[in-house]
């Protein structure tokens, strides 16, 4: 790759730099609903959510589970209690930021956030499925596989789910002009 | 879509690289952001520090003139890990950005020089407003704010910091077709 191609030209900087902020915007209006959320006890209702839906799909695979409340019961694996950061909610938020910031039409935004969302929430089940096992299997690791490696591994797979749309979206966008 | 295969392998391969490297990594990067934010807040008034306490959290105290110390407040270990894991993301999400080796390398260096500053500045902040606002008014809008964005900093600032680094490169290359549109379709507005 030329040294050219990799590098902004004076010309496009300003429009880089209003993409950066608009995705920094994003997320701290984002963030900002979250703290009416929490004032408003809205995210116990996301918590309970989460554990009912993680439970639900534990007892998918036969596995004997259930939700009380926040809490994900498996009597045969371990128990794990959902917090507000176990939501995925902010994984969602960088994931809606990215595609708000992104240069598309409103319809390719709506679709990305439409089908990225239930995504990343697909994945922060089998992570807690996953920190199920891992707190049954190998307690000793489980703070270090909740912490850091899932949290990093989540924003991860949220920038991938990124730029798969992103690559989708000129595709659509070149057939539509072809 | 070859190209967005590749980086995520790249990716991948750096965060797996990181993480192996965390017992290293985080200890120094957090003395690092100490030592910084010691500088700082040792030079202010009131005179404040952070110190590392028994089982990897911190706590930041104020010296009072009878050379007597002032709890501030505590930050535990678990927290810690979460507001720097950015030092283990953000080399993986700059490496995955494709470009030639070197300037990915020179990425992933401004990438961190960036977290660091931005690190330290937001610690700086934190501890300041806190000592403000939980004696004035703990309930503020703006203090609780800024309280989540320094708890989330581990991931909000390595993606904020991913997007002004490796936008100018993926809006180009992985998004060819619509790399850097046209102001007719930016933002998805026409021009008129």
């Amino acid at each position: 790759m030329s040294r050219s191609a990799t590098r902004p030209s004076v010309a496009v900087a300003p429009i880089l730099w209003r993409y950066w902020l608009l995705f920094v915007a994003a997320l701290g209006i984002q963030l900002f609903l979250v703290l009416l959320a929490f004032q408003a006890e809205l995210d116990q209702s996301l918590n309970r959510a989460t554990a009912l839906v993680t439970a639900r799909t534990l007892a998918l695979f036969r596995l004997e589970c259930h939700a009380e409340g926040d809490l994900v019961i498996c009597p045969s694996l371990s128990n794990i209690r959902i917090i507000f950061e176990c939501t995925a909610a902010f994984p969602v938020i960088i994931f809606v930021a990215a595609v708000v910031a992104y240069p598309c039409r409103w319809r390719w935004r709506l679709a990305g956030v439409a089908a990225g969302v239930p995504a990343i929430l697909a994945v922060n089940v089998l992570r807690l499925t996953t920190l199920l096992y891992v707190d049954h299997a190998y307690p000793a690791a489980m703070e270090w596989v909740h912490l850091v490696a899932w949290q990093a591994l989540f924003v991860v797979i949220v920038v991938l789910l990124w730029t798969f749309w992103a690559a989708r979206v000129a595709r659509w966008e070149r057939n539509r002009r072809a | 879509m070859r190209e967005p295969a590749r980086s995520g392998l790249v990716t991948g391969l750096t965060l797996a690289v990181m993480l192996a490297a965390y017992p290293l990594v985080m200890p120094s990067y957090q003395w690092a952001v100490r030592t910084a934010a010691n500088v700082v807040l040792e030079g202010g008034y009131p005179r404040l520090h952070v110190e590392p306490i028994e089982g990897g959290g911190w706590r930041i105290f104020r010296s009072l003139p009878d050379r007597t110390e002032a709890r501030v407040f505590s930050i535990p270990a678990r927290s810690l890990a979460q507001i720097h894991l950015a030092i283990i993301l953000l080399p993986a999400l700059l490496f995955g950005v494709p470009s030639p080796l070197r300037q990915r390398i020179r990425r992933v260096g401004l990438g961190c020089a960036l977290l660091y500053g931005l690190q330290v500045g937001l610690l700086v902040i934190f501890v300041k407003a806190w000592l403000h606002y939980q004696q004035t008014d703990p309930g503020d809008l703006f203090y609780n704010w800024l309280t989540l964005l320094h708890s989330t900093l581990g991931q909000l600032g390595a993606a904020a910091i991913w997007v002004l680094l490796a936008w100018p490169i993926l809006l180009r290359t992985i998004a060819a077709g619509v790399a850097m549109p046209s102001p007719s379709t930016a933002g998805g507005r026409k021009r008129a």
